[in-house]
């Protein structure tokens, strides 16, 4: 018993010092999907750590202009996310165990607004999307604060705008690349 | 409410209570694959404008299925749409396909009184392989290899296309298996129904209006395809126009913050190609 009790008390102990590393650690993040870039476009995500509730959230806003040849379009969205750490700790990261690296669940929720125009400038219509998602990935900080986060997940897309919306669910993924300070 | 999330869920949509399905509705009775299903606006109107939808799956794979969402949309929008099966290979080889498409357009327009339709008001729409069948409705429709010999009998080119991701020379994939499949053979042994089988090679100055949808990050169907066949149709005098969409591959798209890729997505379903799209169909077959 008595053996237990300081198997627990050191346990906490260690506990306690792996989460003043980590609330010394930096808890915020700037990233960019690199995903985003062939569709030129960019998205820059800020995610705030909050280590005690093994949680980040993230603010996006993305920006891209995917259409070409005959048009062109501008899509611009914003978008919020709930990262929950699983066992933040993680290979190869410079980061402090309790940081938030390693394999994280995430929900997102995603609205944004297409409009497209033809060559000669002429304004052809605007679509709406809000998209529900959820995510698991995996942190690692390879070097400093450098970041590397491939995720994969589901996602529900719902489009309106242009005549009758729609619904539909696919499969997801993305790689991600910032800085932690 | 169950429904709903049954909807949320459904990868291709879900029918509103304003269109009205015939499923499975066969467009030649000799074979079982041929059949089609029909969506229309439940709204009595006739004289309406209508689209056939061809699948795509290297002539080999795929189901009709696979544009139910984008045809129920536009029943939604007025439109009569149709989404067709057809015989896949190896018992759809050349010329069947082709014949089974120019059959289903037949069909379609056979039916004009019973689906409330303007015969003359039809475009054709396919993705990949269903885009090539497409573009060959479009500027080989008087081939006598791909006259139909079913009980719709011959047509009439389609009033328009829209061709997403389709091959346009199907000279370049000679050494591709499904490519071999659907033309019975190398190009060594069948040069002719190679040439026969390419869009790019029957542009014309009386081809109708054609729309290209393409992913510019396609692997599988580069976009030259589509820039060499919308090139082709500019030089006789035709409307061809093109939405490229960068970093978007063959059956990978965008996802919702347009940071991360969606797989599973043809490019003609993104929201750039839904709108794009309209505004081709209103310029050409009009506004239902």
């Amino acid at each position: 018993m008595k053996a237990l009790l300081v198997l627990l008390a050191l346990s906490s102990v260690a506990r306690a010092d792996e989460l003043t590393v980590a609330e010394r650690a930096p808890r915020t993040t700037i990233s960019i999907p690199l995903t985003a870039l062939p569709l030129h476009g960019v998205t820059v995500e800020v995610e705030r750590d909050l280590p005690k509730r093994h949680v980040s959230v993230v603010a996006a806003l993305g920006i891209r202009s995917t259409a070409a040849g005959d048009y062109d379009s501008k899509t611009l969205g914003v978008g919020g996310e709930v990262r929950y750490w699983l066992r933040r700790r993680a290979i190869w990261t410079a980061l402090p165990r309790g940081s938030a690296i390693g394999w994280y669940v995430a929900g997102r929720v995603d609205v944004g607004r297409t409009t497209l125009e033809d060559a000669d400038g002429e304004h052809l219509g605007a679509v709406d999307t809000i998209s529900l998602g959820a995510f698991a990935g995996y942190r690692f900080a390879p070097w400093k604060g450098l970041e590397l986060r491939p995720y994969v997940g589901v996602a529900v897309r719902h489009e309106h705008g242009g005549g009758p919306g729609w619904t539909r669910a696919g499969l997801a993924y993305g790689l991600a690349a910032g800085w932690r300070f | 409410m169950r429904t709903k999330w049954l909807c949320l869920l459904a990868l291709g949509g879900c029918a509103s209570p304003d269109v009205e399905e015939r499923l499975g509705v066969s467009y030649d009775d000799r074979f079982a694959a041929t059949t089609m299903d029909v969506y229309l606006p439940d709204d009595g109107a006739t004289g309406r404008p209508a689209v056939l939808f061809i699948h795509g799956g290297g002539w080999k794979y795929g189901s009709a299925d696979a544009h139910t969402g984008h045809a129920i949309r536009l029943a939604q929008a007025g439109y009569v749409a149709a989404t067709i099966d057809y015989r896949l290979t190896p018992d759809g080889v050349y010329p069947r396909q082709m014949q089974d498409a120019a059959c289903a357009l037949a069909f379609l327009r056979g039916h004009a009184q019973d689906w409330g339709l303007d015969p003359g008001r039809v475009a054709v729409a396919g993705y990949s392989a269903g885009g090539h069948l497409a573009s060959l409705l479009g500027v080989a429709f008087d081939e006598p290899d791909f006259a139909p010999d079913c009980a719709a009998g011959p047509t009439a080119a389609p009033q328009a296309v829209i061709s997403g991701a389709g091959p346009q020379d199907l000279r370049g994939y000679s050494e591709v298996d499904t490519v071999e499949a659907l033309i019975g053979g190398s190009i060594e042994e069948f040069p002719e129904r190679y040439d026969r089988a390419s869009p790019l090679l029957h542009a014309r100055a009386d081809a109708p209006p054609f729309l290209f949808i393409h992913g510019g990050s396609d692997w599988i169907v580069p976009i030259e395809h589509s820039r060499d066949m919308r090139r082709a149709l500019l030089d006789e005098g035709v409307d061809a126009r093109l939405l490229e969409l960068s970093g978007i591959g063959h059956l990978t798209g965008v996802g919702g913050d347009g940071g991360r890729a969606e797989l599973g997505i043809m490019s003609i379903d993104e929201p750039e190609a839904w709108l794009a799209q309209l505004d081709f169909l209103a310029d050409t077959v009009g506004v239902p």
